[in-house]
């Protein structure tokens, strides 16, 4: 039923959230094909943990065009107004990439950290190193556990190389939102690409 | 397609979005979608886009090969259907008044969110909260947006409520259901869907009786749920209708046209639209003229043209007929072997071999070539006139020289006299011109070398005897084609010249009732 309202645990996805503005912003880009987000696609966005229950990521979805053409990608998206606990947060993900590359290599081309605040700006020029990445699964023993299913073992040296190679770390801003091809414009992309038959 | 039901489209987008792949559920998603919109329209083409739900570019593209109307809608699925995200969704994509189809799967973003909730949080700032899912403001924003750009927002069930079933025949639902999808506006769920269909499906039922009350809330509707390109054909169509049936143009509220005839649109509407095989309905539009045909563009859809043309042989009047040889032109069944077009700015009837334009003015065909032939033979005269049911008053040969016009001094055809072929002496092989005269006492010029049957100067005929007379006589049919010709349309009964006034339309009729001031003046009648 169109307009229908969305009513339990999907209630706090409603209205302009960050994974939404994300969406948006990078289908603004005029590079991006489609989109899976929490909670109605679930079920493209869901892994494993190494023990036990499951995750999902904000955003997936396909490139087009050039380097990136049908490149998938996962994203975790933090509409913030500060950092936040952010630094916790993207250690997390970063084990969360590391499953996800372990288990669906085909759709993990890509790993984007979108958000609306820095944080770590001290560790900011190794946030997407390899070294990052084991040491922010070594970081937590639980989470450690999680990742790779016991407390003493050390995470993969290539396979955290591997991870941090696809890395993106995207600090948008609301004004940078709007700074893009205006509506009419990325219409006319659309439409010559459509005439070309490319689309 | 056949047994889809609206329960089952719904059925599919689910199970589809339910896919582990991406690419599986793009596909399954689209096409259940596809069939829905065919399902209303068998004719438009669905072009499905690689994008997939995108803030900006179509999943789907539908388009019509006429170009009496849009001739391409965009369409934009969202499985995020609450008026928040529908509101920025019309900002966004409006400038192109789309459809915006709600993939309809609320319920099951509720139980994935059960099943599996995220386990990030995004303790989002400004958010616009859930309470907008309930807040008729944001809802009534969203129909006065979307009705005002010209956007339809709907689902399955809103499209589900357009389709016919396959056992209707009813062409005007089929032709309402179209318009909808082609140019339909604002919200469209189940209920407003069925609502608003019925309603302007029941004021075209009602104009046939000019029921007035039903036919001015389809009026309204109609103004209100269709963009202005499509409203507008729609109204004149209805308005059209309700003249046709009878009813006073000065009482349609607003009336599109207030003049008798259907307009050039609402008659194209009307032939391009879907089959409507319904003689009485093409009878009561009987106030067409070549002219005005001659201007259409019907696109590939004659039947509805033959329809009109066969019904309306008697009103609509022509003066001239010319014939060109054609390229050889293979006619699937025996059905097909003549076939009415609009070509070359004239109405025309394609034969095998030939095509013949009809004109009201010599200049009209200016632009179709004439070639010119050698005359014809007594005796091929002769046989041609036996079929068009056509005696000869008088007829013109050349030969060795001479130009000899035979003429009969009685009312008997120059053909039965004995003395004719010796009369013509060598030129009885080239005849060049023949004056026939009709059962109904109307005559047909025929000019052989230029294919040409005409009326005489003042005169008009009509166009059962410019095609069903005046053409086998300036023209060789085949066999053929001779019957194809006497099964569309009949000859001319032998009712006299005084009979030939009382050709007025319906329209006529109604017009001259409407434009008369002085009621007395009907009484005459």
């Amino acid at each position: 039923m169109v307009g229908a309202a969305v009513g339990g645990e999907g209630t706090h996805h409603l209205g302009i959230d960050g994974a939404n503005r994300a969406k948006r912003w990078l289908e603004g880009t005029t590079r991006v094909l489609h989109t899976w987000m929490n909670p109605e696609d679930a079920v493209k966005l869901r892994f494993d943990w190494a023990t036990t229950g499951t995750f999902t990521f904000d955003l997936g979805g396909t490139f087009w065009g050039e380097e990136l053409h049908n490149k998938n990608f996962y994203a975790e998206c933090k509409k913030y107004k500060a950092a936040g606990d952010q630094g916790t947060e993207y250690k997390k993900y970063l084990a969360k990439c590391y499953l996800a590359l372990e288990q669906r290599p085909e759709m993990c081309d890509h790993f984007m950290w979108i958000t609306w605040a820095p944080f770590s700006v001290t560790s900011w020029p190794d946030l997407m190193t390899a070294e990052y990445v084991a040491s922010s699964i070594e970081s937590d023993v639980a989470l450690r556990i999680r990742t790779i299913g016991e407390s003493v073992a050390l995470p993969d040296k290539d396979h955290c190389a591997d991870v941090a190679k696809r890395l993106w770390l995207i600090v948008l801003s609301d004004k940078q939102e709007v700074l893009r091809l205006s509506d009419d414009e990325r219409g006319l992309v659309v439409s010559n690409r459509m005439k070309l038959g490319t689309q | 397609m056949t047994g889809i039901t609206s329960v089952s489209t719904l059925a599919r987008i689910e199970a589809a979005m339910a896919l582990p792949s991406r690419d599986d559920t793009i596909h399954d998603v689209k096409q259940a979608v596809i069939d829905e919109f065919e399902r209303v329209d068998s004719k438009v083409e669905i072009h499905a886009t690689q994008y997939f739900r995108h803030s900006f570019a179509p999943d789907l593209v539908l388009s019509w090969r006429d170009d009496v109307d849009r001739s391409e809608r965009w369409v934009f699925l969202r499985s995020r259907v609450e008026p928040a995200y529908l509101l920025e969704d019309v900002a966004t994509v409006a400038r192109d008044q789309p459809i915006i189809f709600g993939l309809g799967i609320t319920g099951t973003a509720d139980q994935v969110s059960e099943l599996q909730p995220p386990e990030v949080s995004n303790e989002p700032e400004n958010h616009i909260e859930a309470t907008l899912g309930h807040d008729d403001s944001v809802v009534a924003q969203l129909k006065e947006r979307s009705t005002a750009s010209g956007t339809l927002i709907t689902d399955p069930a809103g499209i589900d409520a357009l389709v016919i079933p396959d056992d209707a025949t009813s062409s005007i639902s089929l032709l309402v259901a179209r318009q909808i999808l082609r140019g339909g506006r604002g919200m469209f769920d189940e209920e407003s869907s069925m609502e608003t269909f019925s309603t302007i499906n029941s004021g075209f039922i009602a104009a046939f009786d000019t029921g007035a009350d039903a036919t001015f809330k389809a009026a309204v509707s109609i103004r209100s749920h269709l963009g202005n390109e499509s409203g507008e054909r729609l109204l004149r169509l209805l308005h059209a209708v309700w003249i046709g049936s009878g009813g006073r143009s000065d009482l349609f509220p607003d009336a599109p046209a207030a003049e008798g005839a259907l307009s050039d649109d609402a008659l194209e509407l009307l032939i391009t639209g879907f089959d409507i095989d319904d003689a009485a309905f093409w009878a009561r539009l009987g106030s067409v003229t070549l002219p005005q045909l001659g201007r259409l563009n019907v696109g590939d859809r004659p039947r509805n043209l033959s329809r009109l043309v066969a019904v309306n042989a008697d009103k609509i009047e022509g003066r001239w007929c010319r014939v060109v040889p054609d390229e050889p032109r293979i006619a699937h069944d025996e059905a097909n072997l003549l076939q009415w077009d609009i070509e070359k700015g004239a109405l025309a009837l394609h034969g095998q071999h030939f095509t013949a334009y009809l004109a009201n003015e010599k200049k009209e065909l200016d632009g179709i070539q004439s070639n010119e032939q050698s005359g014809i033979a007594v005796a091929d005269l002769s046989a041609r006139c036996a079929f068009s049911e056509a005696s000869v008053s008088d007829m013109t040969a050349s030969g060795g020289g001479l130009i000899i016009e035979v003429a009969s001094d009685s009312a008997d055809s120059v053909l039965d006299n004995p003395y004719t072929e010796a009369s013509v002496g060598a030129a009885a092989e080239n005849l060049t011109n023949a004056t026939a005269s009709l059962r109904n006492g109307h005559v047909v010029v025929c000019d052989f070398r230029h294919s040409t049957a005409s009326s005489r100067t003042r005169g008009t005929l009509t166009l059962r005897e410019l095609v069903r007379h005046g053409l086998p006589i300036v023209w060789p049919l085949a066999p053929d084609e001779s019957e194809a010709l006497a099964a569309m349309l009949s000859p001319v009964a032998n009712l006299g010249n005084g009979d030939a006034d009382a050709r007025s339309s319906l329209f006529d009729i109604i017009d001259s009732a409407d434009t008369s001031s002085d009621p007395s003046e009907d009484s005459t009648e």
